[in-house]
């Protein structure tokens, strides 16, 4: 699951990001509100996490540009400010969740992948499509009775394919929704990961779209 | 130094002792101008009666014979009686013609005439003029005058009591009128000072009936232009504390959000190692760390409540608030975020117990108390609440503390059991917030029954009404 993580403290935002990564997340870091902007059009994202006080534009206009441009990724919003008042307008400009510093890391990993449920329209963390079951809260897989190793990358393609299922998804947006802008990867990385996929779990479970992408139906 | 505890007395007894040194030392003046004069009024008389009766008898005297002693033959001393003596007055008369004497004599000494026998008879005495006559029984003032052409003498005489207590009334009469204007003028001065220092009695009343949070300006063009300078002063005054308190307000409050990403970073960091490392050592560190950070991010929380309480008081009215559903979730709330489970809340209430409160300020009140009793409760302990229409108590065993350390815990940043973990202004914080609402709190040692023979000492907090 790729995460845009738009933090000007750069301290914090590299805890975040070291928390997340250990819970298997990619994350990619911004520090302003003009670079988030920027990253959002261009590139996919599962999910934002903004902090309000920002230099320059501010978190609340971020998420209400957002709106407007009618992206609808899910934002979970970050601040100090623990007013009523400034909640309710971060919610009312367009965030989906709220999450006051100082906050346990885990709460934060849980309301992640509840916003993410949400979006997909899941009711729980466990991914399902035929006997295979993927739960991301436990980072596990299971094939009928029998739980099946993968690798983090594995984990994060299969489970992008989930999430996103009955759609196809290019190997670009797979790449990008896997990797970070800070990892090294080869043009055939995603090709490799869903081969080795398929070894383990079947060939049947992740479809090829000749000259467009992969999807799961 | 000259101190002055109430203007208005302070005008009133001058002002009036002012007056009534001034009236008194006028009256004196006036009784003895007064009585000097009718003093003189009478000696005047006296001249003037000395003179007629002796025109008289020289006109008698000249009409009957050349001689003195001759016309005596000729003098009719019963209309002499008649005209200058009247033992009883009549309706034409007065009363006290009787107290004037006269007497006549001959040049050579000879009493001829008298019409009262008190007066003294001292020839070799007579002196023409004034004299004051005493002869040990009545005083007496005279004046004595010699005929010029015969010789003989006249002595007109009035009795010094008489004349004493007719100047004396005389005298009083004239500062009677002032005497009785004395308490009607003592009426008008306090009215007059009174009403002189409503203005200031106004401003008195206006600061009294304030909140003590209220620091708006007073209107100081109703007032008068003498106090217009101090109202403006004290207007001044609103606005510099306004701004401190707002600057100290603003910098408690800004002070405890900037600590929240710091503390955000130290948190986080300190979350990644526990997940991170191998060392079981490294963790319990790490463990304990947190708990640091834990109790300063409660702490930055007390402190923004701390700032907030003010503002909170002006933006939120009062309205019913049922405290027992509020209380069940404040105490579901605490006990799902204790570590060890080992402390249970119980609530005692009658119905929902309405109280006509601030509801946020309410639910801080509620949770500080609860909170603390929480934190300092003995292990595997049942802590008490009990609800009325009326009060708020709070129980929870723990050592008995003593009357000073009772006292720190309302005190800010002073715990009374200082081994255990809390900011020290959880209890303050209520204390706030009971003042903002007019209640009473009061903190104390109480002992419960453990079981049927052996007590356990603990400590109760007690919210009440101010009626």
């Amino acid at each position: 699951m790729r995460i845009l993580l738009v933090e000007d403290d750069a301290l914090l935002a590299d805890g975040i990001k070291t928390s997340l990564m250990l819970a298997n997340f990619n994350v990619d870091v911004v520090h302003k509100g003009e670079h988030a902007l920027h990253a959002l059009s261009c590139e996919q994202f599962d999910l934002c996490i903004l902090d309000i006080g920002l230099p320059g534009i501010s978190g609340f206009e971020v998420v209400n540009q957002l709106r407007q441009a009618q992206n609808t990724i899910p934002v979970l919003m970050l601040t100090a400010r623990d007013q009523i008042t400034d909640r309710v307008k971060g919610l009312d400009q367009g965030a989906d969740d709220y999450l006051l510093k100082p906050f346990d890391v885990e709460e934060l990993k849980a309301r992640i992948r509840a916003l993410v449920r949400r979006t997909h329209g899941e009711g729980s963390s466990k991914l399902e499509c035929g006997d295979v079951v993927v739960d991301a809260q436990a980072f596990s897989v299971t094939k009928g009775d029998q739980e099946i190793k993968l690798s983090p990358k594995e984990f994060s393609v299969l489970h992008e394919l989930l999430l996103h299922r009955g759609r196809v998804l290019s190997k670009d947006q797979l790449t990008e929704l896997v990797y970070g802008w800070s990892e090294d990867l080869d043009s055939n990385a995603i090709e490799v990961h869903v081969h080795h996929l398929r070894k383990k779990l079947g060939n049947e479970l992740i479809q090829t779209i000749r000259g467009v992408g992969y999807k799961v139906s | 130094m000259f101190h002055i505890s109430s203007i208005k007395r302070f005008l009133l007894v001058a002002v009036i002792s002012l007056i009534t040194v001034a009236w008194l030392l006028s009256a004196v003046f006036n009784f003895h101008a007064s009585r000097e004069q009718v003093e003189e009024l009478f000696d005047a008389e006296l001249a003037q009666m000395s003179r007629i009766l002796q025109s008289v008898m020289n006109n008698h005297i000249r009409a009957n014979s050349s001689t003195f002693s001759a016309s005596l033959n000729y003098l009719d001393k019963d209309l002499l009686l008649e005209t200058f003596g009247h033992q009883e007055f009549n309706e034409l008369g007065h009363k006290y013609e009787k107290k004037l004497a006269f007497q006549v004599w001959d040049a050579k000494g000879k009493l001829f005439f008298e019409n009262s026998s008190d007066l003294p008879k001292h020839f070799e005495a007579l002196r023409a003029g004034y004299a004051d006559v005493n002869d040990g029984k009545k005083a007496w003032r005279t004046f004595t005058l010699q005929d010029p052409d015969f010789g003989f003498w006249v002595k007109s005489a009035q009795r010094e009591d008489v004349r004493t207590e007719l100047t004396g009334q005389i005298a009083l009469n004239t500062m009677l009128p002032n005497l009785l204007m004395i308490p009607v003028l003592i009426f008008l001065i306090a009215w007059l000072i009174r009403k002189g220092l409503a203005p200031l009695a106004q401003i008195s009343q206006a600061l009294k009936g304030r909140g003590y949070q209220n620091l708006d300006e007073i209107n100081a063009q109703a007032y008068p232009v003498e106090l217009r300078y101090l109202v403006g002063e004290l207007n001044d005054l609103f606005t510099r504390v306004s701004e401190a308190s707002e600057r100290e307000r603003r910098f408690t409050a800004d002070a405890a959000h900037e600590l929240r990403t710091p503390l955000s970073i130290s948190k986080v960091h300190l979350q990644n190692i526990l997940q991170v490392s191998q060392s079981e050592q490294v963790k319990e560190f790490v463990r304990k760390a947190l708990i640091g950070i834990e109790r300063l991010i409660h702490m930055v929380q007390q402190l923004l409540i701390l700032s907030r309480l003010d503002a909170q008081q002006e933006q939120e009215v009062p309205r019913n608030v049922a405290l027992y559903p509020m209380a069940k979730e404040i105490v579901a709330e605490l006990e799902a975020h204790q570590t060890k489970a080992d402390k249970h809340i119980v609530i005692r209430h009658q119905d929902d117990c309405l109280w006509l409160t601030r509801e946020t300020q309410m639910r801080i009140l509620l949770r500080n108390l609860l909170d603390n009793a929480f934190r300092y409760a003995n292990e595997h302990s049942q802590i008490e609440l009990e609800l009325s229409e009326d009060a708020i108590v709070v129980f929870n065993t723990c050592e008995p503390m003593s009357e000073q350390q009772l006292a720190w815990n309302l005190e800010r940043f002073k715990r009374g059991n200082s081994t255990q973990q809390g900011s020290g202004l959880g209890l303050s914080i209520c204390q706030q917030i009971c003042k903002q609402n007019n209640y009473t709190m009061v903190m104390k040692n109480r002992r419960v029954m453990k079981n049927r023979s052996d007590e356990e000492p603990g400590v109760e907090v007690q919210i009440t009404k101010n009626n």
